[in-house]
């Protein structure tokens, strides 16, 4: 079942979104296309912002750099960050990766791409769609400051189907049936195969800087066809990735391990009904578990970080048409959290944004434990109109968060005394607006503002590592951009955006924090910027993009501190890519430049007796940068029509063609007199089979 | 540094694997006057104590220079790694003790609150201790021409955050360190043993050195995630340094659980004989130090 008209789907099939009557290309839905006829259609469109990015799966799958993987092509998308060799960070717009969300079907999972940053935590054949919002986003989605990327499930097939795939990286297969006139069901795992390939080839041991990922994850879904128009969905999903590494040294001062697993599952049902004139309605209640564990030692200084969360909530939403122009929809986004949490070491591990530390600088010496329990629970009713004014659209809403912030303790725990626990409750007023003004059929301008909200991490409720009373971090999102039709399929737009966040969680600077106050909810960030996007499609075979962001973002730790650049700032991101049909060839290639993240000079070093060992003495903050990153990787892949219904694809991506010393960290001698560099991946190519049936 | 490159080109390979550089590790090498190590006499007292500090500089004859020694103030905030705060690297934090290589006096009586458990009024964070559950007051000495070294010089304080009646069994209990005493180093050559003073050119010497078994202390320790009073024992590390030829490594140790009592270094010695320099600095986990300088004899 599917809100969309058949004529409309027809479209989308072909590559195109319907947005209000005119066809818009499919990546920059802003953009208007007036080589494809306008088709008037009598649902309601799907509401969504201005600046969502929406992709195919098959589409993106087979941009160059993605191996095959739908939710890797967010990283050629404008407004996206390059995150760091082997992190897997979703960098939006200037926001920390702990502030944007993703979400399957709109259920919000904790993490895209397993842990190094190879691979989606969501099998890409399942996946009808990738959407990216990196920020002022409408007011159906929460619970984030920075932005959101969404992952949409396909509707599955109606007869038998079957898609095995295999690469370096991993194996996965997806089988699928119908059983009955109703139903249908689809099973699908993955299991990673990147340890065992590079046992393969003997390849060098590097754990000192990166530990090798083990990953692996599965998807189950049965669709369930009840009445006309009338759906249910039952989705069970999870990933699970773990890493280890160890350093060896003869003094066991020096020594180094440290285990690093994390995992989630997540239940959802989905119960979904259209009607005929297009209204909507639809209910999903979902379940899930997360957990993560870090285990390090350095010498016999601990630090672990142990976090069980049980996620549950629910997602309503029903839509409809008040009159001819004017659609209103209404909905309750709910979400909480129960955590189990277990912390021992420093308070330097994990490190947080802005602290002044230079990489592989073990943590201090200092060492604490606690376990503790939170309840984190968001309840967030909105309301959303859509409405037409000639060529204006104006889409108001109103999201009230409303948040129950629980800690089980608001001291440090003393021998057996019993735990007096912190609660406290908020109402977040989020009013956003999102306008679109149809100048003529070939340009289109955009706007969107908005206020948005996030709760606290559970992790940093701690009595002993945290504050137990942090309420939820703040941010006012805007845009304004244009969007062109330059020619047939050629399509340009501009967005500017401006981000100020406040009241972020941050350490107390003062050499004498408060008992249970080790965190402050004082910082203060701002960014801003511009993002083009030029996309060509299918144009004599030939499909591409450019993307491009010039950006700043900073960060203040006090409001009455200096302006210091974000950790993660990356001032120009450009990726450009291409790939030209022939027949059943397919050849590819994207370049992408990113200038580097800012680091803090080290000016000096002194001598501490105590650990024999030097420390750095530090310059100003993020006065400096690594150097810039630039990459050119090409793909070929070969379609094979095996028989009527049997399709092979094979892959060779070929990434870091020009085999580029790109400078991933700087890393000191022990006694900080020398810097070198550790440099990312090296030319490698990589080969894949898609076998569907 | 040579930097080291690995390409990997392998159909259906990878190297999912960064490029590291490789520092020639050689910080064992000492070729001016540095601090390496300072000893304190009581290892482990309360506040206000007097103690006789003395600097192991890396000289074989009398010193060109001496150290001037001050009393940091200024505790470690939280947004900083290192083992002392920013501010001790600057003027206004130290407090002036004098010069030269060994120095008597009194630590401040504020250590407890300012780098241990005794938070001031007002409902403040108790800072955290290592973990031997030690707190220590800086120490800052500039040599000429030398960086900063810091000594961190564990003082007593009583037990905050536990309950009355674990503060207490810990007082009673607990006993402050001790500073190790190392064994005279032993050295042989192919198995042989050789007199420092008799080293062939270009031998490669295997170096031990050894303690007590009483220097590695057990002490009272307070486990904060089970809440109680337990026994650790102490680990050990050996850094060793020389002015020529070369270490397999600067660093050498046993870990609490290792009941082993004495290390090794493998020193490959100059081909041009002569007196070189060797020293060693022995310390314990709570802060315990002990140290010797030898001269190594190179003979053709």
């Amino acid at each position: 079942m599917t809100l969309l008209p058949r004529a409309l789907r027809a479209i989308l099939g072909a590559g195109g979104l319907c947005l209000w009557g005119y066809t818009m290309p499919a990546r920059a839905q802003s953009s208007t296309d007036a080589a494809v006829p306008e088709v008037k259609v009598e649902g309601i469109r799907p509401q969504r912002s201005a600046l969502e990015l929406k992709l195919s799966a098959e589409r993106a799958r087979s941009e160059p750099g993605t191996h095959d993987d739908p939710a890797k092509v967010i990283e050629n998308l404008p407004g996206v960050a390059r995150s760091p060799f082997g992190s897997g960070q979703l960098l939006l717009w200037g926001a920390a990766a702990k502030d944007s969300r993703v979400y399957v079907d709109g259920v919000e999972i904790p993490q895209l791409y397993h842990g190094s940053g190879v691979r989606s935590t969501v099998n890409g054949t399942l996946l009808q769609s990738v959407t990216l919002s990196p920020g002022a986003y409408g007011a159906d989605y929460g619970r984030a400051i920075g932005g959101m990327v969404r992952l949409e499930t396909r509707e599955l097939p109606d007869d038998h189907h079957a898609s095995v795939e295999l690469s370096v990286l991993d194996a996965s297969a997806l089988l699928g049936a119908r059983l009955g006139e109703r139903v249908r069901v689809a099973l699908g795992g993955r299991y990673g195969l990147l340890d065992r390939s590079l046992k393969l080839v003997n390849a060098p041991d590097n754990a000192e800087f990166f530990a090798v990922p083990r990953y692996r994850d599965y998807q189950a879904k049965l669709q369930l066809a009840l009445r006309e128009r009338e759906s249910l969905t039952l989705v069970l999903l999870g990933s699970f990735d773990e890493a280890e590494r160890i350093v060896s040294n003869r003094d066991p001062a020096r020594v180094r391990r440290a285990s690093e697993t994390q995992g989630f599952d997540r239940l959802y049902l989905r119960y979904r009904r259209t009607y005929a004139d297009g209204s909507l309605v639809q209910v999903a209640p979902w379940l899930g578990r997360d957990t993560s564990r870090y285990d390090a030692s350095f010498g016999a200084n601990p630090a672990a970080l142990a976090q069980r969360a049980l996620r549950f909530g629910l997602r309503a939403e029903h839509r409809s048409r008040v009159d001819s122009k004017l659609v209103l929809s209404l909905g309750a986004d709910i979400a909480g959290a129960s955590a189990q949490i277990e912390r021992r070491g420093s308070l330097t591990i994990p490190a947080r944004e802005g602290d002044l530390s230079v990489f592989g600088q073990p943590p201090g010496d200092d060492s604490n434990f606690d376990a503790w329990h939170t309840l984190l629970l968001n309840l967030a009713p909105y309301a959303t109109l859509d409405w037409q004014l000639g060529p204006l659209t104006l889409t108001p809403g109103l999201r009230i968060a409303g948040y129950l912030l629980e800690a089980s303790r608001n001291t440090p725990r003393i021998g057996q005394t019993p735990s007096i626990g912190q609660s406290s409750l908020h109402a977040e007023i989020e009013p956003r607006l999102n306008a679109g003004l149809r100048v003529s059929r070939r340009v289109a301008l955009f706007a969107a503002v908005g206020l948005y909200s996030q709760p606290p991490a559970a992790q940093d409720l701690s009595a002993v590592f945290g504050t137990p009373t942090l309420g939820p971090e703040k941010a006012l999102h805007a845009s304004l951009g244009e969007s062109v039709a330059l020619a047939a399929r050629l399509s340009l737009s501009v967005t500017g955006f401006y981000r100020y966040l406040s009241e972020l969680a941050v350490r107390d600077p003062s050499p004498t924090p408060k008992l249970a106050g080790a965190l402050l909810d004082g910082g203060i960030g701002s960014s801003y910027g511009v993002q083009f996007l030029i996309e060509q499609r299918d144009w004599y075979g030939f499909s591409g993009s450019l993307a491009y962001t010039a950006s700043r973002s900073e960060r203040r730790d006090t409001p009455e501190s200096n302006a210091r650049l974000f950790d993660g700032d990356q001032s120009h991101v450009l990726s450009a890519q291409g790939s030209q049909t022939l027949s059943a060839w397919t050849l590819g290639a994207r370049l992408r430049f990113a200038n580097g993240t800012p680091r803090t000079a080290v000016t000096g070093a002194f001598f501490d007796a105590k650990s024999a060992a030097h420390q750095p003495i530090f310059g100003t903050v993020n006065s400096q940068r690594l150097p810039s990153f630039w990459q050119l990787d090409l793909r070929l892949d070969r379609k094979f029509e095996l028989a009527s219904r049997a399709l092979l694809l094979a892959y060779l991506e070929l990434l870091n063609v020009t085999n580029h010393e790109n400078v991933e960290e700087y890393v000191y001698s022990q006694d900080y007199a020398r810097r070198g560099a550790v440099t990312g991946m090296p030319f490698v190519a990589m080969a894949g089979l898609r076998l569907e049936l | 540094m040579s930097p080291r490159r690995e390409v990997w080109l392998l159909l259906g390979g990878l190297a999912l694997l960064a490029c590291r550089p490789e520092f020639e590790d050689d910080s064992w090498h000492v070729d001016s006057a540095r601090v390496l190590a300072v000893k304190s006499e009581p290892a482990e007292a309360r506040p206000g104590a007097h103690h006789t500090f003395t600097a192991f500089l890396s000289v074989r004859e009398a010193p060109s220079a001496v150290p001037v020694w001050s009393f940091c103030s200024a505790p470690k905030p939280l947004t900083e790694n290192n083992a002392v705060s920013a501010a001790c690297l600057g003027s206004s934090a130290l407090v002036p003790l004098g010069a030269g290589l060994s120095l008597e006096a009194d630590t401040p009586r504020a250590g407890c609150s300012s780098f241990g458990p005794d938070s001031p009024p007002g409902g403040f964070r108790p800072r955290d201790p290592d973990i031997t559950g030690g707190y220590y007051q800086p120490l800052r000495l500039d040599l000429a021409g030398a960086q900063p070294a810091f000594h961190l010089q564990r003082i007593a304080c009583e037990l905050a955050d536990a309950a009355a009646g674990t503060a207490t069994q810990f007082g009673l209990s607990y006993v402050p360190n001790q500073n190790p005493s190392l064994d005279p180093i032993t050295a042989t050559v192919s198995g042989q043993p050789v007199a420092l003073t008799e080293i062939p050119s270009a031998a490669r010497v295997e170096l031990t050195l050894s303690w007590a078994e009483s220097e590695a202390e057990t002490f009272t320790y307070y486990d904060r995630a089970q809440q109680a009073l337990t026994r650790k024992r102490e680990a050990m590390r050996v850094s060793w340094y020389v002015d020529a030829g070369s270490l397999d490594t600067d660093s050498t140790g046993r870990a609490e659980n290792d009941l082993e009592l004495r290390v090794a270094n493998h020193w490959i010695a100059p081909k041009t004989p002569g007196k070189y320099g060797l020293w060693v600095v022995l310390r314990d986990s709570r802060g315990g130090v002990d140290f010797s300088a030898y001269v190594l004899e190179v003979r053709p």
